[in-house]
């Protein structure tokens, strides 16, 4: 992200302050898609990372008073939605232990329509992602998925680089033993 | 209670079968859709793989609701076009997506369909429709709302064409506060909802010319205010057409138009015109634009 | 093998020096374990980075700018809610019985009520309609050799209302039912141009403009 684009937030986050709400609007749209395909990676469901990533830009609204200028706004988000998906699978108890990934397996899920109609992903990756504990996903799908470097990792979860990693290095084994497990071997 | 459960359950598929009856003409048409729509991607250049992640997604939309018609039309044009399987998902996709969310879907069905034929760039229209369903998200309840407060639409599409109009506005970054206060303004009026759609309608146009959305929107929720007709809107875009030929930017027009009263200074306006085109010729106009550029 | 796991995940942070790269490669040279587990780290990876990235739903926005704190709920908002906001229904037998019989009769009187169709006209072909108008459009280009009239009632086509040539003018009679409709002039099959005799013009989304035409009776 260049300066131009940093300052303009500044500058949309002070009118939203301000009292002109009608401004967030431009945040909402630029960061929509990358907050919700995190929430929809994390929780393997449309319509609850729909519900997720609403409630994350609205909780960033409300917090706009606390947020610091010179950080990065989408890293701020990316906090919010991350401990917004964290509540969310301790409440469902998502987290599926160790030992049940063998029951991952392709086409175990729906069919490609009734997929594309709920929103759901009937695809490997997700079911495989589905079946990684919390932290490891976190870090994949940052990682990997969004593009990020360590040192923003480190600044949006609050966990130390080394830390990071270690998740990373032990997430990528475990996903590689899903994914050979149920047959994609060299995709 | 054994019998009176078999009973239900027989009058259930009665029942069932009874609402099958009206359907089943529908099927008939959008299985030949269907097929047509195979034979396209047979023809193509796409590979069968793809080919059949194009099929269910067309299979998809019917299913949907989305007009078999136009989303063989869309497939069709597009291969005509030389889209890749990708492009077409994403266009039906789009589709798909605002009928599942009960946005009006003719406006984005009859956005791809000009792109296609248009020859507009494929992801150029992607991202065209997918705007504008966005904004179609936006404009609906602010319709809905005037038309609940007693702008009735008299016929045909004309609830769905303030929704389109008022969602090209705010893809010219006027928002919903402006789509508001603009149908309160034709409401005040006792406006029609076509004067509403012919209202956004020449504000987009003016945002597009150059004018700052805010002025806009403003501009022209004034002339209605002042008691404008969708002929009088017209004779002010006519207006900004001419200014716009003779190198006046869109704001300064925005400034002729505020000071002068579009009502009842249509005399004037000829004078004040030609006395515009003397001093302009007298200083050598700027760079003009043409009337067509937006 | 750990030195060269570690390794492995160096270049898969894309933190691996030249060096530790020459040395992998030379190591897998001879091992297949640990090519294979390069391999399968490496398409793990892949499948990541390549993933679909999922869009919000189009009403996402409005959707969040409706709930902010502070903008209290309009009574539209709220009748919205409560006819369109998902919740759980319960129902018994005799409901369901009762609603499937209304529907049965709403069915069987409708089909009996003569069809009236909504919104634009699919096809052109239809003269004998009751309420359409007929609409004469011009076009002054003496120089093209076709002109077409495209537009919604047409979804787009190019060739299927072709004007007729008459002293350098253009024309045709479209048969429309009362509506509003966008349309454009279609020159020599490549050339859009906006009706210019047209009092009303429409952003069409792709940087030009469409003519726009109301019918009424």
């Amino acid at each position: 992200m260049n300066i131009d684009q940093q300052s303009g937030e500044a500058d949309i986050i002070r009118r939203c302050l301000d009292g002109e709400a009608d401004s967030y609007t431009v945040l909402v749209d630029r960061y929509k898609k990358m907050v919700y395909n995190v929430a929809y990676r994390m929780l393997g469901d449309g319509d609850i990372a729909n519900d997720i990533a609403q409630e994350s830009f609205i909780a960033a609204y409300g917090g706009l008073k606390t947020f610091k200028q010179d950080a990065k706004f989408s890293s701020w988000l990316y906090s919010i939605a991350l401990n917004k998906c964290r509540d969310h699978m301790r409440l469902t108890k998502e987290n599926i232990p160790i030992d049940d990934i063998s029951d991952i397996r392709p086409g175990s899920g729906i069919s490609p329509e009734q997929a594309a109609a709920d929103h759901q992903s009937n695809d490997l990756l997700q079911q495989a992602l589905n079946a990684l504990p919390a932290e490891y996903r976190e870090v994949l799908v940052l990682k990997h998925i969004e593009e990020l470097d360590y040192q923003e990792i480190s600044a949006i979860t609050g966990a130390g680089v080394s830390a990071l990693k270690v998740r990373a290095h032990r997430g990528r084994e475990m996903l590689k033993k899903i994914l050979e497990r149920s047959g994609v071997t060299h995709g | 209670m054994k019998r009176t459960n078999r009973m239900l359950r027989f009058a259930g598929r009665v029942l069932l079968l009874l609402l099958l009856v009206p359907l089943s003409g529908t099927f008939a048409a959008e299985n030949r859709h269907l097929d047509n729509i195979r034979s396209v991607l047979e023809a193509s250049t796409i590979p069968r793989t793809e080919q059949a992640e194009v099929n269910t997604r067309a299979a998809a939309a019917m299913n949907a609701g989305v007009p078999g018609e136009d989303v063989e039309i869309i497939v069709s044009r597009a291969v005509g076009r030389g889209a890749d399987a990708g492009a077409i998902n994403r266009f039906l996709d789009t589709v798909l997506s605002a009928k599942k969310e009960g946005l009006p879907v003719r406006p984005v069905l009859d956005r791809i369909e000009q792109g296609l034929s248009k020859g507009v760039p494929t992801e150029r229209i992607v991202a065209a429709s997918r705007r504008l369903a966005e904004k179609i998200a936006t404009a609906q309840p602010v319709v809905d709302a005037l038309i609940r407060d007693g702008m009735t639409p008299r016929r045909g599409n004309e609830r769905e064409a303030a929704i389109a109009s008022a969602a090209r506005a705010l893809e010219k970054s006027m928002n919903a506060q402006d789509v508001e206060a603009m149908g309160a303004a034709v409401r005040n009026k006792r406006g029609s909802l076509l004067l509403f759609t012919s209202a956004m309608d020449t504000a987009t146009y003016f945002a597009a010319s150059g004018m700052s959305p805010k002025t806009a929107s403003r501009l022209v929720r004034d002339a209605v205010q002042k008691g404008s007709s969708e002929h009088d809107l017209g004779a002010m875009v006519r207006r900004m057409d001419d200014e716009l030929k003779h190198g006046t930017s869109a704001e300064d027009v925005a400034t002729k138009m505020e000071r002068g009263n579009m009502q009842g200074e249509r005399g004037m306006e000829h004078q004040d015109m030609r006395q515009e085109m003397k001093t302009d010729r007298e200083k050598g106009s700027g760079p003009g634009m043409g009337g067509h550029g937006m | 093998m750990d030195r060269e796991q570690e390794i492995i995940h160096k270049i898969l942070d894309g933190d691996a020096e030249e060096e530790e790269q020459k040395t992998l490669t030379q190591s897998m040279g001879s091992d297949t374990g640990l090519r294979e587990e390069f391999t399968g780290l490496m398409n793990a990876v892949r499948l990541l980075e390549e993933s679909e990235r999922h869009d919000a739903p189009f009403s996402f926005t409005a959707e969040v700018m409706k709930k902010l704190p502070g903008r209290s709920p309009s009574m539209l908002s709220r009748f919205r809610e409560f006819l369109f906001g998902s919740r759980v229904l319960r129902w018994n037998m005799a409901s369901v019985l009762a609603t499937a019989v209304i529907v049965l009769v709403t069915i069987v009187t409708v089909s009996r009520m003569p069809r009236e169709q909504t919104g634009t006209i699919a096809s052109s072909s239809s003269g004998q309609d009751e309420n359409a108008v007929s609409v004469r459009l011009t076009f002054q280009s003496p120089q093209a050799q076709r002109v077409a009239v495209a537009g919604d009632f047409n979804k787009w086509k190019t060739d299927a209302h072709e004007m007729k040539k008459s002293d350098g003018i253009w024309s045709i009679d479209l048969q429309l039912k009362p509506g509003i409709y966008s349309y454009s002039f279609v020159v020599d099959g490549k050339s859009w141009v906006p009706d210019p005799g047209a009092e009303v013009f429409q952003d069409d989304g792709f940087g030009s403009r469409n003519a726009v035409l109301k019918v009424d009776i």
